[in-house]
């Protein structure tokens, strides 16, 4: 059952000792760092390339309706170092993404950690 | 006894009124943070007070707002909007420590004491083999104020609405936008290539890739004729026993290192490698943008990493980023990204975009051809 749910702030994310990816090409001033989401859903796509890895995931809004999240990773050598390869993430796979979301409140934003459908956790 | 209690009292009283003149003083500064004209603060864009004693890399954590909850990366240098800095005035010298005007005159001066350089061959060459990680400081630990200092007014001005912005999270990157990264990225070398004649620098950064050529076989700059600015610039170098000499000019002016500059930056570097690391300095001279030349230490340590899957590699921000580009200035006047389904939207995972491109414009000029008639 995919669920769409709104965790704590930040202090959530200092208590559980979350990183971020590290130096990307761009600032991250889009993002709310000052929120930590959590949404749970289907992968639709997953694009392993520079200078951001993206993954796609469908996620049941509030109305029922299926909403497609954008996630932006960090670059390949970051993921790569994190142990993030080319199968860790395949379209049909159930994932759990902790991100900071967009300001703007469109769905999508930068990721923190995401559960994989291994149960495996990669920050 | 009356007399010194009066004194006294008097004493307390003038410095309770000293100490509350002060506090509205303090009270009444003006930061970057507050004011509401930033061109008008002329005066205390030295001050470091004005930027509560903030260095320009905790200036630009602020763009986060938040209090960092890791070590690393950009959530590691964030800082809140506003909060006090621990910038050390003349923590680094920012100003040269070389008595030269220009960098040809520092070169000039630089070979003569080389006796001409010195003619390496493969056998004598120095072995700057293996991944090398740093570049350049730039006093990271001096307030913004020491940076303003060294500035002519206009590239102060042009440096303190970079830095306001940025606090609000209003960041210009070129990296971010697709460009290239400028002179400035060029120094953060991963690998030097040596050989007798020629040294490559090379690097690949997440979106782009550097690469300088530097020409220590004694043909020199290209004829004035036909010299223009290039992103790297052109560098000719020598060797002085195993110390690495560099001129550089034809910069095109961009911005990186320490503010914007002009085409007219000229840089004279020095290298050497000392057991697992390369310890040098680069000299700036941009009479337009630096009240005076400008030195910062450069500094490499070798990478021990060696796992093939982190090698270096070739890339471009485009892969995923697009010509159009996914990283824009929405209406608010804020950085942004576009999702699928926004104007100009790129997508990465099409295999043919220059199919997709065609097949937009068949329709089009069918279109336009019926329009019209034809």
């Amino acid at each position: 059952m995919n669920n769409l749910n709104w965790t704590g702030l930040l202090a959530g994310a200092m208590a559980l000792g979350v990183a971020s990816p590290a130096l990307p090409h761009h600032s991250h001033a889009m993002f709310d760092h000052a929120q930590r989401v959590a949404v749970s859903g289907t992968v639709t796509e997953y694009v392993y390339r520079n200078p951001h890895v993206f993954l796609y995931v469908d996620v049941e809004g509030e109305n029922g309706e299926t909403v497609n999240y954008w996630v932006e990773l960090s670059n390949l050598t970051n993921m790569i170092r994190r142990g993030v390869g080319q199968t860790t993430f395949k379209p049909g796979d159930t994932v759990t993404v902790h991100l900071h979301p967009l300001k703007d409140g469109r769905p999508g934003g930068s990721y923190i950690t995401i559960v994989a459908a291994d149960g495996k956790t990669y920050e | 006894m009356i007399v010194n209690m009066k004194f006294r009292a008097a004493a307390s009283i003038a410095a309770l009124l000293v100490g509350l003149l002060l506090s509205v003083a303090v009270a009444q500064q003006v930061t970057i943070f507050d004011t509401a004209d930033f061109r008008q603060d002329r005066a205390l864009w030295t001050d470091p007070a004005y930027y509560r004693n903030n260095t320009v890399g905790q200036l630009r954590g602020m763009a986060l707002n938040i209090t960092p909850y890791e070590t690393n990366g950009q959530v590691g240098a964030a800082r809140v909007y506003g909060s006090e800095g621990t910038g050390r005035v003349g923590a680094v010298n920012l100003a040269s420590p070389h008595p030269y005007t220009n960098a040809w005159e520092h070169y000039q001066a630089w070979l003569k004491e080389a006796g001409g350089g010195t003619r390496h061959t493969r056998d004598t060459i120095p072995d700057w083999s293996g991944n090398w990680e740093g570049g350049a400081g730039f006093g990271r630990q001096n307030p913004a104020s020491d940076v303003v200092r060294i500035l002519t007014p206009q590239y102060q001005e042009y440096f303190v609405q970079e830095l306001k912005a940025s606090t609000e999270g209003r960041i210009w990157g070129a990296g971010a936008f697709c460009l290239p990264g400028g002179f400035f990225s060029a120094l953060d070398t991963r690998e030097f290539i040596v050989a007798p004649g020629r040294v490559w620098t090379l690097a690949a950064g997440n979106g782009s890739n550097t690469i300088r050529w530097i020409y220590t076989d004694g043909s020199g700059h290209s004829p004035e004729q036909f010299q223009f600015a290039k992103w790297h610039g052109e560098s000719i170098g020598v060797w002085d026993d195993d110390a690495l000499i560099v001129h550089t000019n034809q910069i095109r002016g961009w911005t990186g290192g320490l503010s914007e500059f002009t085409d007219n930056l000229e840089t004279v570097e020095r290298y050497r490698r000392v057991d697992d690391t390369i310890e040098g300095e680069i000299t700036l001279y941009d009479p337009e943008v630096f009240v005076s030349p400008v030195n910062s230490r450069l500094r490499f340590e070798l990478d021990p990493e060696t796992r093939p899957e982190l090698r270096q590699l070739y890339n471009t921000c485009v892969d995923t980023n697009g010509p159009s580009t996914k990283v824009f200035m929405d209406d608010r006047g804020l950085l942004n990204e576009r999702l699928p389904g926004d104007p100009l939207y790129w997508d990465s995972t099409d295999p043919r975009p220059w199919g997709t491109w065609l097949s937009e414009s068949d329709k089009r000029y069918e279109q336009s051809r019926r329009a019209e008639g034809r």
